[in-house]
């Protein structure tokens, strides 16, 4: 699959058009999702009526639109007119269809994209693995073995298999950074709420984002504008960034080659510790159990917790009996922590972190070691996302270029507002060879790990 | 004309030193009562008795079949709450 920004430019150009375009992706969706299980409902004549749409634009002389007839997919969370909207969950595959779309897909298609598929996703996006009760486990295009990460991971896979140009995902604590990582591709955290989240089926609300996968910084930058719809801050040039490395936590939970890419990157940055980096995330995890909990109150109180996937199912329950006393002092400590990220960027522009701690980890065994202790990846692979998110701050991930081996992905943070110049950053890395996106092919042509 | 009860001085010292420490401990003990007071509020539930009660303070109740997972739940919730709080033992930041 080319790049978004490709596929736009040869519709418009009419060297190609919306239509075929749309029926190409449909039927490749339809040969290689049966061992992705990345998609849960493909969209075929939505689709097809959106791409005759861009066409008849194009053939009456009007503008398309700058995404014209580039299919694309979303997290099954966003609202689709006429769907019902899931969450990934057997409790609302009945509910009452959604009566418009959600803001960003609305924005998307009148910049003449087409919706082609929902996809996969932990229940309730409570989980960095997607393994899901009724769509089944998404699997790693670079290793049908392994996850591909979550809670995004439909969203992910179908853009790594080369299936979607790009996808909408949804990140709390990591739901785009991990599963990008995993699977060797972009994936964008935005500053908390800079894009809209009207017709997102929430999560926890301090921290929920919605963010783009990808496959380069430029088709990233060009999905920026349009679901910014045109509010976007002018960036600042990268001769003039500041970077610094997280050390602490950030420098230890990681493999060597993130390590050893940092320091390609970075050679002379200075380290910045952040300090109570344990807390924040501790604290992350208390708000999100708590506003998860929150928001299914409800059902439990109608008795209906045992229809919850049981993967999610305990750990929502859990999150509804915390105290809320206990909720609020970790609140009180996000407005600490965020003021010591505000110190930090007063020096520095760019902070460079490991995405995820590790490679994607098997099916069979889907365990991680975190601080020296064995632990589920399904609950701990945010453990360097997390408290970035924390903060509010927008993060890109980024994978490296290293073909033959199975991906590893690198975190540019930035301050509030700097998405701009994070791509900017992830494009210069990789006109320097060191990041960008390899073909599942290409991976597993070498040593996989 | 009665004689005044009289101790001795080392007597003295030690009712003293008694009425002494029986302050000190009545502010140790009304510290610790307020703090455990404050505190209180933000302990995570963990035995089947508490998380009872605070299902039913929440409007719902726990499914039997879904009790070890919550407890699982809520001891993992509990050590994160104890970092937070600032009671728990050292991680590398």
């Amino acid at each position: 699959m080319k790049h978004a920004t490709e596929i736009a430019a040869a519709v418009r150009a009419r060297r190609t058009t919306a239509t075929a375009v749309v029926d190409r992706c449909l039927a490749a969706l339809g040969v290689d999702d049966n061992r992705l299980v990345a998609v849960t409902r493909v969209l075929a004549e939505r689709a097809r009526r959106e791409a005759a749409l861009v066409d008849a634009a194009i053939a009456a002389g009007r503008d398309p639109g700058p995404l014209a007839g580039v299919p694309y997919g979303v997290k099954d969370l966003f609202d689709v007119a006429g769907l019902p909207t899931t969450a990934g969950s057997a409790l609302y595959a009945g509910a009452v269809p959604a009566t418009t779309d959600a803001v960003a897909i609305q924005r998307l298609g009148a910049a003449g994209a087409v919706l082609v598929a929902t996809l996969n996703m932990d229940e309730f996006a409570y989980g960095f693995a997607t393994i899901n009760a009724v769509h089944g486990t998404t699997r790693n295009p670079h290793d049908p073995e392994r996850i591909a990460g979550g809670s995004s991971g439909g969203s992910a896979a179908v853009v790594a298999a080369g299936l979607l140009p790009f996808t909408l995902g949804s990140d709390t604590n990591g739901s785009i950074r991990v599963p990008a990582s995993l699977t060797g591709i972009y994936g964008l955290k935005p500053t908390h709420d800079a894009l809209p989240m009207a017709g997102v089926f929430p999560f926890a609300k301090s921290f929920d984002d919605i963010g783009p996968f990808a496959t380069s910084p430029r088709d990233l930058a060009l999905l920026w504008d349009v679901l910014r719809a045109g509010s976007g801050r002018s960036g600042t040039e990268i001769d003039s960034v500041r970077v610094a490395r997280l050390g602490g936590r950030f420098a230890v939970n990681l493999d060597p080659a993130q390590q050893a890419a940092i320091d390609a990157i970075a050679p002379d940055a200075p380290v910045v510790d952040l300090g109570d980096v344990a807390r924040a995330r501790s604290a992350a995890f208390l708000i999100t159990a708590y506003e998860g909990g929150a928001v299914h109150r409800a059902a439990f109180a109608r008795g209906e917790a045992m229809r919850f996937d049981p993967a999610t199912r305990d750990r929502l329950l859990a999150g509804a009996l915390l105290p809320d006393a206990l909720y609020e002092r970790a609140q009180a400590f996000r407005a600490t922590f965020k003021d010591t990220l505000a110190s930090v960027f007063a020096e520095h522009d760019i902070l460079i972190a490991p995405a995820a701690p590790c490679v994607a980890p098997t099916i069979a065994n889907p365990w991680i070691v975190i601080d020296g202790e064995r632990t589920a990846a399904r609950r701990d692979l945010g453990v360097h996302s997390q408290p970035i998110s924390f903060a509010g701050l927008p993060a890109l991930a980024v994978p490296l270029r290293r073909p033959g081996q199975l991906p590893l992905g690198l975190q540019l943070i930035g301050r509030p507002g700097s998405e701009r110049m994070l791509f900017r950053f992830a494009e210069m890395l990789e006109e320097r060879g060191l990041t960008g996106v390899c073909a599942p092919g290409e991976a597993l042509q070498g040593d996989s790990r | 004309m009665p004689r005044a009860a009289r101790t001795s001085p080392s007597v003295d010292r030690v009712l003293s030193w008694l009425a002494g420490s029986a302050v000190v401990a009545a502010v140790v003990l009304g510290w610790r009562y307020s703090r455990r007071a404050q505190v209180a509020p933000t302990a995570v539930p963990r035995t089947r008795a508490e998380i009872a009660t605070a299902a039913a303070q929440r409007g719902f109740a726990v499914p039997d079949a879904c009790l070890p997972g919550v407890i699982e739940t809520l001891a993992v919730l509990d050590d994160h709450a104890a970092r937070l709080l600032g009671d728990a033992p050292g991680v590398a930041s």
